[in-house]
């Protein structure tokens, strides 16, 4: 998987090209990882470019989301693929995140 | 009814190949249906949950280098019937609870995901073996 970082002030897209699953979601917890050790609490994750995301991808997003609440940041999704949408909301976790039909509409958010 | 099978190391390393196992026969699959009926979805599902089995056969497995994941794929004009089978300590499968999808956890997504997707889920214990068996029908006969 690969992983495209833009940082729009203070708020982090990152953009997830490919699979996010067992075998590659430590590539997306260590960018978390060391963006929130610079103090980066504003994420927003561009599902667009995935093409599999599995039960440890969705996990992922949980932990961050509940680590970043305590931060008072948080992690947003946004450019759902109809595949991952239809994960996302079979585990019912589209209750639990803002999700977004764009990257700008999900960085706007935040202001 | 046609079968097949593949047998791969238990590593993560090596997961793609069921994987691509599972989708690339639903892919053949799809080639026999009618062109409406032809789903993306059921591709995707089908990678999705040997994805989910067979790491969880890895993740929870001995740290053994002949303990090897073997898929066998049975396919007939009604369904496809997917068997994982590992050679890991049993497991109380039918006591493995539901995740409470109210309050969001961060784990336990993986058997909730293959039991809502499939048709039917079983587990057995063969012959020192732990055998997962998922079926999935066909929207329509092939």
């Amino acid at each position: 998987m690969e992983i495209i970082a833009k940082n729009i002030d203070d708020i982090i897209i990152l953009q997830l090209v490919g699979r996010l699953e067992s075998v590659s979601v430590e590539e997306f917890n260590n960018t978390i990882r060391i963006l929130t050790e610079h103090d980066h609490k504003h994420f927003v994750v561009d599902l667009s470019r995935v093409e599999f995301i599995d039960s440890s991808g969705l996990g992922a997003f949980v932990t961050w989301k509940r680590k970043l609440d305590e931060k008072n940041g948080d992690i947003r999704l946004a450019c759902l693929t109809e595949s991952s949408r239809h994960v996302i909301e079979l585990t019912r976790l589209h209750r639990l995140f803002d999700i977004f039909e764009d990257s700008d509409s999900a960085v706007q958010s935040f202001r | 009814m046609e079968k097949l099978a593949l047998s791969f190391p238990a590593s993560l390393k090596y997961i793609r190949l069921g994987q691509g196992f599972g989708s690339t026969l639903a892919q053949i699959i799809c080639q026999k249906l009618p062109s409406e009926s032809r789903d993306q979805e059921f591709i995707y599902s089908l990678d999705l949950v040997i994805s989910e089995a067979c790491t969880n056969s890895i993740i929870y497995g001995k740290d053994n280098a002949n303990n090897d994941i073997r898929l066998e794929c049975e396919v007939d004009d009604q369904l496809l019937k997917i068997i994982i089978i590992d050679h890991n300590d049993a497991f109380a499968f039918d006591k493995i609870k539901q995740p409470d999808l109210n309050n969001h956890p961060e784990t336990g997504y993986g058997i909730f995901l293959m039991k809502k997707i499939m048709d039917d889920v079983i587990y057995e214990r063969v012959n020192d073996s732990n055998c997962l068996t998922l079926v999935k029908k066909f929207p329509c006969r092939i």
